[in-house]
C-alpha cells in the first residue's frame, strides 16, 4: 500500500470546504491522490443492510456523476457505500472513502481490495484518525461530517430510521449543504430514513441529472436517459425479451415464465445462459435482476 | 408441502424392490396388521429432534433406521440445519454406500436404505431473506453461520439446490390447472429408462450414482459446453466439488428432453440448480 | 421327555432357522433356558408358565431345559414364546404325537395364552420357504404380511390353545390367502399429486430432474414457501 500523507489545514490540498467548520479537522491523512480533495463533491450514503434497489441504484448515480466528473464520496462500508465506490470505479472516476479508523486499520477488512481500486483509478482514501488507531463503532458517525463537510451535496440512497445516514443528512443541513434522497417503497423498513427525510424536505431525485441541475452542471449529449438504457442492449436475440421485462424490475422465474408465456425449462435454460454470460444475476428470494 | 408428493412421480415400484420394502419394514415392525406388501414408495419425515440410531438404525435390539424405512422412497428432512450435525454426519457413509452396517458384539448386520435425499432449510435464522412480504433481520455472519451448520460433505451429496419463493393466496385459489402426477411420472419414467439402458454394464442405474470415471465417459461436453461451463465457472465462482454435480445433473436435464448429448442447455439449467453456491454461500 | 420344534429368528433383514429342544423331566423343580438367550428371550419363560397355565394345561412342578439351537449366535426378541410352549406341552403330552418336521412356530404369547403380533414374520416366512418347510404357524395379526410368500401354508393363530387344538386335530384354522397380484397392479393409490400445487413452477421441475435422475435434493426457502398451505 502507498504512504500515508498528512494534510494540514494550511496546505493547499486541505479541502477548503472543510475550513468553514467549527470542528475541522486539524490534519488529514489521505492514502491516494490528495490532490482531488478540492474536486466538485457528492457524497452518496446508505445503510450497510441494504436492499438490492439501493444497490443498484446507488452504483447507477455514482456512475452517472462520475461521467459529469464529479467525485463521489462516502465511507467504505459495506452496502451503499461499497455500491457507491463501484459505481463511480466501473466508469474509472474518482472517489473518496472517509474512514472512521485509522489508515492501518481498514474497516470492513473486506473492503481492502476495494481500496486499492479506488486509489489506483485516482481516488483517495481519508481519515482524521492516527494511523494505528482501531475503528471503534461508535465513533463512526462523527466522520459523517467530513463526509457531508467535503461535498456540495449528500445522495442519501436507503436509510433506515435514525441511522448513521441520517446523521450525515443532519450534519450536511448544519453546515448548509444539499440534501439529495432517492425514495422507497412504503413499508420497505430500509427506505423509511430517507422517506422520512424527503417529508422534511430533502430533495427527491429520481435520475443523476436532477443532483447535476441542482449543482448547475447540465449535460448536453444529445440524447436522454432511456435512450442510454436502451443502447446497452447488446445481447442475443433470443433473450432479449427476458431483458426487457427485467429492465423495469426484479422478477421471480416464475413470473417471467407467465408473462412470456414460455414453458419453466425454456426459461429456465435462457437464465442459466444469461447469468453464465453475466447479463443477469439471481438474488435471495429467487428473482433475477440485471446486471 | 412438495416434498411428500414425489412418490408420486417416482417410478413404480418393481416386485423385487416392494418385498424389500415390506421386509425392512416388517422387521422394524411399523406395518399395521391390515397391510401386506407395500405397493407405494416409502416417504419418512423424522422430525428434526431425531437420535443417531433411529436415524440409522441399531439400538439394543437392532431395528432398521428411517433411512432404511426409507429404502426405495423419500427421506424428508425439513429444516435440515436444525438437526443434530453429529446425526447427520452417520448418515453421510450409508447415503453414498445405499447400505447400513451395523457391527454387534458377534455379528454385523446390514440393512439396505437406498432412498432420495429431499431436505429443506430457510434461507437464513429469521427466514425471511429475499421475501418480499417482511425483512430479513440475520446480519451476513448470522446467515453463513446457518447455513455453515450443513457440512460441506453432506451438501457434496446434494445434487440439486433450488430456491422456493412463497406464492400468494390468489395463485392458490386459482383456476389453473397444474400439471399432474401422472404426466410428470411418464416423463420420468422415460428418463430412468434410457439411464438403465446406458448403464446396464456398469452396476448402476441412474445418474445420481455416477462416478468420477463414469462421467468422463458419459458427460462428454462439445466445445462449445466446455466453454460455457468454465465461464459459468469462472463469473458464478462455483466450487470445484460443483463440476460433477452440475455434469450428472445436466446428464439428467438431457435425458429428460431425450437428447444423446448434452447441450449448452442443459448445462444451463443444471447450474441453475446450484442456489446455494451462487448466492448465499459466498456473500 | 424330549421334544423338538423349529422356530425362526431374525438377523438383519434375513430369517434363519432355530431348533427350539425342550426338554421336561422330574427332579428339582426349574427352568433353564441356554443358546445365548437375551433378556427378552429369558423372560419367555415367565410368559410361557403363565400362558400355558390360562390356557387350560397343567404344568406341574418338574425340571424344563430349553436349547435355543444353533447355541452360537445370540437370540433376541420374544419369537420363541410359542415354539417353547408347543416343546413343553408336546412333553407332557398335552399335545398328541404328531409330526412337525415340516412345521415352524413364531409368536409372543401373552399371559392369557392370546398370540401377539411380532416384528419381521416376512423374512421368516421367505426364508422358512426357501428351507423347504411347508406350514408355518404365526400370530394371526402377522397374517396379512406373511401371506406375500407363496407356496407355504401360512396359518395365522389367535391363541395357544387353539394352536393346540389344531395339532390335536380339534379343530381347523382358515389358510390365509392373498391376491399378490392384485394388490400389486393395483398401486396407484398415492393420496397427494402435484396437480394441487398451484405455482412454482420451477421447484416442481427441480423435482422432476431430481426424481429423473434419482439426486438428492435441498429445497431452500421461506417459512410460507414450502409448508402449510397442504399438510
Amino acid at each position: 500500500m502507498e504512504k500515508i500523507k498528512i494534510i494540514e489545514k494550511t496546505d493547499e490540498n486541505y479541502p477548503k470546504s472543510l475550513l468553514e467548520l467549527e470542528d475541522a479537522p486539524k490534519k488529514l491523512y489521505v492514502i491516494g491522490n490528495e490532490k482531488i480533495l478540492n474536486n466538485r463533491a457528492i457524497a452518496i450514503v446508505g445503510s450497510r443492510n441494504c436492499s438490492e434497489y439501493g444497490e443498484r441504484y446507488a452504483t447507477k448515480f455514482a456512475r452517472e456523476l462520475s461521467k459529469a466528473g464529479i467525485c463521489v464520496i462516502s465511507g467504505l462500508a459495506v452496502g451503499i457505500d461499497t455500491a457507491a465506490h463501484k459505481g463511480a470505479k466501473s466508469y474509472k472516476g474518482k472517489t473518496i472513502a472517509v474512514l472512521g479508523g485509522g489508515l492501518n486499520n481498514i474497516y470492513p477488512p473486506e473492503n481492502i481490495g476495494l481500496v486499492n481500486d479506488i486509489i489506483k483509478n485516482g481516488g483517495c482514501v481519508i481519515s482524521e484518525h492516527e494511523p494505528d488507531k482501531k475503528p471503534i463503532l461508535s465513533e463512526f458517525p462523527k466522520r459523517n461530517r467530513i463526509i457531508s463537510g467535503i461535498s456540495e451535496g449528500v445522495l442519501v440512497v436507503e436509510a433506515l430510521h435514525r441511522s448513521g445516514s441520517s446523521v450525515t443528512a443532519k450534519y450536511a443541513y448544519e453546515q448548509g449543504r444539499k440534501v439529495f434522497c432517492i425514495p422507497s417503497n412504503l413499508g420497505v423498513k430500509t427506505g423509511v430514513g430517507t422517506n422520512i427525510l424527503i417529508q422534511k424536505g430533502a430533495l427527491l431525485v429520481m435520475k443523476p441529472n436532477d443532483i447535476l441541475e441542482q449543482l448547475n452542471i447540465f449535460i448536453n449529449d444529445g440524447k436522454d436517459e432511456e435512450d442510454d438504457e436502451d443502447e446497452e442492449i447488446n445481447i442475443e436475440d433470443e433473450y432479449k425479451d427476458i431483458y426487457k421485462l427485467l429492465k423495469n424490475k426484479p422478477l421471480n422465474i416464475n413470473a417471467i415464465a407467465k408473462s412470456l408465456n414460455k414453458s419453466i425449462v425454456e426459461i429456465n435454460q435462457k437464465l442459466g445462459m444469461m447469468e453464465i454470460c453475466g447479463y443477469v444475476k439471481c438474488i435471495p428470494g429467487n428473482d433475477y435482476i440485471i446486471v | 408441502m412438495m416434498a411428500r408428493r414425489i412418490p408420486s412421480i417416482l417410478p413404480d415400484l418393481s416386485f423385487e424392490e416392494a418385498l424389500e420394502t415390506t421386509k425392512i419394514h416388517s422387521v422394524a415392525g411399523v406395518l399395521s396388521k391390515e397391510s401386506s406388501i407395500i405397493t407405494t414408495r416409502p416417504f419418512r419425515a423424522p422430525h428434526h429432534t431425531i437420535s443417531s440410531v433411529s436415524l440409522v438404525g441399531g439400538g439394543r435390539i437392532p431395528k432398521p433406521g428411517e433411512i432404511s424405512l426409507a429404502h426405495n422412497g423419500v427421506l424428508f428432512l425439513d429444516e435440515l440445519p436444525e438437526f443434530n450435525k453429529n446425526t447427520l454426519e452417520v448418515m453421510r457413509g450409508p447415503l453414498e454406500d445405499k447400505i447400513i452396517s451395523i457391527s454387534r458384539v458377534n455379528a454385523t448386520l446390514s440393512y439396505p436404505c437406498n432412498f432420495m435425499l429431499i431436505a429443506s432449510m430457510n434461507p437464513c435464522p429469521c427466514g425471511f431473506l429475499g421475501s418480499k412480504e417482511k425483512n430479513c433481520t440475520c446480519s451476513p455472519q448470522a446467515i453463513s453461520r446457518y447455513i455453515g451448520k450443513i457440512s460441506g460433505p453432506l451438501l457434496d451429496r446434494i445434487d440439486i439446490q433450488i430456491e422456493a419463493t412463497p406464492v400468494k393466496y390468489q395463485k392458490l385459489d386459482s383456476e389453473e390447472q397444474a400439471e399432474n402426477s401422472e404426466t410428470i411420472k411418464k416423463r420420468v419414467d422415460l428418463a430412468r429408462k434410457i439411464q438403465q439402458e446406458r448403464y446396464k454394464d456398469c452396476k448402476i442405474y441412474s445418474n445420481s450414482q455416477l462416478t468420477p470415471k463414469l462421467i468422463e465417459k458419459y458427460c462428454k461436453l462439445d466445445a462449445e459446453g466446455k466453454a460455457i461451463l468454465k465461464s459459468a465457472f469462472e463469473r458464478l465462482g462455483l466450487s470445484a466439488r460443483a463440476y460433477g454435480r452440475i455434469l450428472k445433473v445436466a446428464r439428467t436435464v438431457a435425458d429428460l428432453s431425450g437428447s444423446i448429448n448434452i447441450e449448452k442447455n442443459h448445462i444451463a439449467e443444471a447450474i441453475q440448480y446450484r442456489s446455494l453456491d451462487k448466492k448465499y454461500w459466498k456473500n | 421327555m424330549l421334544s423338538i420344534v423349529k422356530s425362526m429368528s431374525l438377523s438383519g433383514l434375513d430369517g434363519y432357522l432355530i431348533y427350539v429342544q425342550v426338554d421336561v423331566a422330574s427332579g428339582m423343580p426349574g427352568w433353564e433356558i441356554v443358546g445365548l438367550p437375551d433378556t427378552s428371550v429369558k423372560e419367555s419363560k415367565e410368559r410361557v408358565k403363565t400362558a400355558i397355565k390360562n390356557s387350560g394345561y397343567e404344568l406341574q412342578s418338574r425340571r424344563v431345559v430349553i436349547n435355543l439351537a444353533p447355541a452360537d449366535t445370540r437370540k433376541e426378541g420374544s419369537f420363541f414364546d410359542l415354539p417353547i410352549a408347543i416343546g413343553i406341552l408336546l412333553c407332557i403330552e398335552a399335545i398328541k404325537k404328531c409330526d412337525l418336521e415340516n412345521t415352524a412356530f413364531v409368536g409372543e404369547l401373552s399371559l392369557d395364552g392370546k398370540l401377539n403380533k411380532i416384528n419381521g414374520i416376512l423374512p421368516m416366512c421367505i426364508e422358512a420357504k426357501r428351507l423347504g418347510i411347508k406350514r408355518i404357524i404365526i400370530p394371526i395379526d402377522n397374517i396379512k404380511e406373511a401371506s406375500v410368500v407363496d407356496n407355504i401354508e401360512i396359518l395365522g393363530a389367535e391363541n395357544l390353545r387353539q394352536v393346540v387344538d389344531f395339532l390335536n386335530n380339534e379343530c381347523k384354522i382358515e389358510k390365509a390367502t392373498v391376491n399378490v397380484d392384485e394388490i400389486f397392479n393395483n398401486k396407484n393409490n398415492y393420496s397427494l399429486d402435484f396437480s394441487d400445487v398451484k405455482g412454482q413452477e420451477n421447484v416442481k421441475r427441480a423435482i422432476e430432474v431430481a426424481a429423473a435422475g434419482g439426486h438428492n435434493c435441498l429445497l431452500i426457502g421461506n417459512p410460507g414457501s414450502r409448508k402449510n398451505y397442504d399438510g
